[in-house]
């Protein structure tokens, strides 16, 4: 019995084993032949590189800035053993508040040059929902030590329920201000602007990608230079451990749920912002994205194995794939064929590293 | 026991995330099913089918156009890609269809295909918008690179495309209710299936629907609306299912679009009521047009789709060679009944 329960007591530490390091170097390896195969395969009318132009590359980063801030809440949450299912659910809850205030009369855009108090705003009380949702996940599986699979799936079917009799099972649409003739600008590209957080840049660098840099830095730092993160492993690893060492597993799992919620409410503003408009029935794909993308990056739902790197991997891999099969003109059925193998691939992958 | 434990849950796993793959997969089934059992080799319909245009006959190089619907698996959809690929064959241009595997949540998906064809710089883009809003960013985007758009099916609001090729789908709702007046003898409660939230079409066809009963059979005919339908036949089904258990006394129904009314069909069939519920349709497809000439729906309002993918792809033609191209053009609709079904003209536009 100690043999077992002291298997893993810092399972962040690194593993030297060959099947190990095969494992965590595949789907790099695997990002990298995609890479190299779309780069040399998607060419435009005058033979140049499609897949490898700054402004797709750019796109991909916009088009995956969803599902991996969405991912890198669904790491931390897969790594202290848990699931959330509601994300998706909760995105578009987050969505249908913040288009709400938003389009709640406040300044008058036109008159400040394209800044609209309320979008700041908006996004502020977004994020806001989001935390307060993953805090819910906490307190069900904590307190009343509900299993996270079936805490997040009741509260998946609340949150879309709650969005759809909040917009009516309407999408919530922003207004978009005219773009001006004489200067070209396009002010709901400005700070302010609808589109600013989804569509805009700072320093020639899109927005969402900044937003992807930061929170993986902060979610590496949490994980690997800090307490809670130490503990996030434990109590994933080996709760019985953790309990021995003083971890409060609630109080852990309330940092977990509550952080993912935020990231998630943070994902569904780039969302809204993009499309200057909120779906209540929108992410229903959200929770398996981001679980394949943590999974493919070597996260196990056993719990206590994962990390940001590996998810950033994993969600790109799929992203890549998507973007180069649409450059390709790949049959988007097959499309999700290859993605699922690719699941399984890894999922099997790990099974050979722990036999051996 | 804790490896037991820990087996059983790498196989919940395994389920999980491989579930996801499986429900691709049977997803994709269906797609194909409906590819398969759809007849190709439609011709253009009688109506507002123009003299072909010869665009690039000059033998430069082909145009490259790509075609976006909303959704993969429906057979109007399917009439849409017969259209473009012929107007394709005839003006020499390569056709790339493509569009969200699902229809209900695709707007970002749609989002991600018209960026990657700005990417792919292809000659021009028709494009049938999930949502009148959420595209219109990415539509703008297009029309920044100088790629022509067309819209297709469901108006966006924007003013960047070069033309919008329609039904008229008012005009189809109104057709539906003056059908269903008649056929109900003008009073009762009836039915609807909506599809879906801020799909155009659609909701212009239940809005010409409901006007048309409060203004011609005002106090008498009232009219429910059930959940929506999200462009599904299951979840269709189950919405009239649950209206039709709500409403005993209901005495017809209308599907606005073809998972609608095959909903509210086989809602009808499963609780044995046909002929005692009215039914009337929209679209067509192999369940559909079967279910009419059996009887069991009244009728059906028919677009032509086979027009807008081929009137689509000659306006981005006609665009590239300089000619002019019409804002708004309307592809028709008629209403198909039993006993018109087998004239060729709508024939043609049953299959």
């Amino acid at each position: 019995m100690p043999e077992i329960c002291f298997r893993h007591p810092f399972p962040f530490m690194p593993t030297t084993t060959f099947p190990a390091l095969i494992r965590r170097l595949l789907p790099l390896a695997a990002l990298m032949i995609l890479v190299v195969y779309f780069s040399i395969a998607a060419r435009g009318p005058g033979g140049e590189t499609l897949f490898l132009a700054k402004d797709n590359l750019f796109n991909i980063a916009r088009q995956q800035s969803v599902i991996l801030l969405i991912a890198f809440g669904m790491t931390l949450v897969i790594i202290s053993g848990g699931i959330d299912l509601s994300v998706g659910s909760v995105a578009a809850f987050c969505g249908v508040v913040a288009a709400w205030i938003t389009l709640a009369p406040s300044a008058d855009p036109t008159k400040l040059g394209g800044f609209n108090a309320s979008v700041p705003v908006g996004i502020a009380a977004g994020i806001l929902c989001g935390a307060l949702w993953g805090s819910a996940n906490s307190l069900l599986i904590g307190v009343f030590r509900l299993p996270p699979f079936i805490a997040t799936l009741g509260v998946m079917g609340i949150a879309r329920g709650l969005a759809y009799i909040m917009s009516r099972g309407q999408s919530v649409d922003l207004p978009s201000l005219e773009i001006d003739q004489k200067t070209g600008i396009d002010p709901n590209l400005l700070p302010g602007g609808n589109q600013f957080l989804g569509n805009g840049d700072i320093l020639g660098m899109p927005i969402p990608l900044l937003l992807i840099i930061l929170s993986a830095l902060l979610c590496w730092l949490i994980l690997n230079k800090s307490v809670v993160g130490r503990s996030i492993y434990a109590v994933g690893g080996n709760p019985q451990a953790a309990r021995f060492a003083g971890i409060d597993e609630r109080k852990v799992l309330f940092f977990v749920y509550t952080m993912a919620g935020a990231l998630t409410g943070l994902a569904a503003m780039i969302e809204v912002s993009r499309g200057t408009s909120a779906q209540p029935n929108s992410g229903a794909d959200y929770p398996l994205d981001s679980i394949a993308a943590v999974v493919i990056g070597g996260g196990s739902l056993l719990g206590g194995v994962g990390n940001i790197s590996g998810t950033i991997i994993g969600a790109l891999v799929i992203a890549v794939l998507r973007n180069g099969s649409n450059l390709l003109g790949v049959d988007p059925f097959l499309q999700m064929v290859f993605i699922g193998v690719l699941i399984i691939a890894a999922v099997a992958l790990d099974q050979w590293q722990k036999k051996a | 026991m804790i490896e037991m434990r820990k087996r059983a849950s790498h196989m919940m796993a395994l389920g999980v995330v491989g579930g996801a793959a499986l429900f691709a997969g049977c997803n994709s089934q269906s797609g194909t099913e409906t590819a398969q059992s759809t007849p190709a080799g439609n011709e253009p319909a009688p109506s507002g089918s123009a003299p072909a245009a010869t665009g690039t006959g000059s033998g430069g190089a082909k145009l490259k156009i790509t075609v976006i619907p909303k959704g993969l698996t429906h057979s109007f959809w399917k009439a849409i890609e017969r259209g473009a690929r012929d107007a394709g064959k005839e003006m020499n241009a390569e056709i790339i269809w493509t569009g969200p595997a699902s229809e209900s949540d695709g707007v970002k998906q749609q989002q991600q295909i018209v960026e990657d064809q700005i990417t792919k710089k292809v000659d021009g883009i028709v494009l049938a918008p999930i949502n009148r809003v959420a595209l219109v960013p990415v539509i703008d985007k297009a029309a920044a690179a100088k790629i022509p758009v067309v819209i297709a099916d469901s108006d966006a609001n924007t003013k960047n495309r070069i033309s919008f090729i329609a039904t008229d789908n008012y005009k189809g709702g109104v057709m539906a209710a003056e059908r269903m007046i008649k056929l109900v003898g003008g009073k009762g409660e009836v039915g609807m299936v909506p599809v879906q939230a801020n799909s155009q079409s659609t909701e212009d066809r239940e809005k010409g629907f409901e006007d048309t009963i409060k203004k011609e059979a005002a106090g008498k005919i009232a009219v429910v609306r059930s959940n929506y339908g999200e462009s599904d036949a299951t979840k269709s089904m189950n919405a009239a299912t649950d209206m039709l258990t709500a409403h005993p006394n209901m005495v017809a129904v209308f599907g606005p679009n073809e998972s609608s009314a095959v909903g509210a069909l086989n809602a009808v069939r499963n609780r044995k009521q046909i002929g005692k519920i009215k039914l009337v349709g929209f679209d067509t497809g192999n369940i559909l047009v079967g279910a009419l000439k059996s009887g069991d729906i009244d009728s059906l309002v028919v677009q032509n789709p086979y027009q807008m993918g081929y009137q689509g792809v000659k306006a981005i033609v006609d665009k590239k060679a300089g000619k002019d191209v019409k804002p708004r053009i309307d592809t028709g609709v008629v209403l198909v009944t039993k006993e018109n079904m087998n004239t060729p003209d709508n024939q043609k536009l049953l299959q």
